[in-house]
């Protein structure tokens, strides 16, 4: 991995698009900006990573939970009638 | 594979088996969905009539697919800021063309099915195009569960059995 030392005020570019900037640092937070075009997705890697293991959850569904998913929200359904 | 003049081809898939997919009806999912890069381009699979879920197939790979639902079925007030950057390449005309679909998690039981809502799919119907945006900021999760009721009514069960002296 590469490591920089910045200062606040400073930036890093990645590739020709994308722009980091350093513009504050308080104790161990630090707020960075990002510069980036459209198609380039920017998260916090922890709401990301979550996101990610959520929809490899997702996956595993198989006809047999979606069947029975149906039945309970018929099952629902029919009650609120 | 898909052949670029093909209108129609066959896809094996683990769930259904042999599909045959209309390529027409394909959606192009920019960026794929978080975890499955591979999987670009989808189609969506009925599944019963009346039923609000549908399968969200991966034409990419046979085995992948998600549950999806409208999430105004079970989340009526469920609401989402879509940012600007987030519709870049989905050829917006007008956000009426577009669709809301969220992944649902269904693990086997009926007490813990929930709904991802703070990652949805949004699709452009027209030009079938879609992305999964991450919600900032918006007080959503991703695990909502979809009959939060269902263990309260559990319980109450329970304790007539108990009542009754079963």
């Amino acid at each position: 991995m590469l490591v920089l030392t910045r200062k606040t005020g400073e930036s890093i570019t990645i590739g020709d698009d994308i722009r980091i900037f350093i513009q504050e640092v308080r104790g161990n937070q630090v707020k960075i900006g990002i510069q980036a075009p459209p198609h380039v997705t920017v998260h916090r890697e922890e709401i990301y990573l979550r996101i990610q293991e959520e929809n490899k959850e997702a996956s595993r569904a198989t006809k047999d939970m979606m069947q029975s998913a149906f039945a309970q929200f018929k099952n629902k359904r029919s009650k609120e009638k | 594979m898909v052949g670029n003049n093909e209108e129609k081809f066959a896809l094996q898939t683990s769930r259904f088996g042999e599909i045959v997919v209309d390529v027409s009806k394909k959606i192009d999912i920019i960026g794929g969905l978080l975890g499955f890069p591979d999987s670009k381009r989808f189609i969506v699979l009925d599944h019963e009539q009346n039923s609000p879920f549908k399968w969200l197939q991966s034409i990419d790979e046979g085995e992948v697919a998600f549950v999806i639902c409208d999430p105004l079925v079970f989340f009526p007030d469920y609401r989402l800021q879509i940012r600007k950057e987030e519709l870049a390449n989905m050829k917006v005309e007008s956000i009426e063309d577009f669709v809301i679909f969220v992944i649902l998690s269904l693990y086997g039981g009926i007490n813990d099915m929930t709904a991802n809502l703070q990652g949805p799919i949004i699709v452009n119907a027209k030009h079938r195009k879609g992305r999964q945006i991450v919600l900032k900021n918006s007080g959503y999760k991703t695990r909502h569960r979809l009959f939060p009721d269902v263990e309260k009514e559990i319980e109450a069960a329970t304790e007539d059995i108990d009542k009754s002296g079963g």
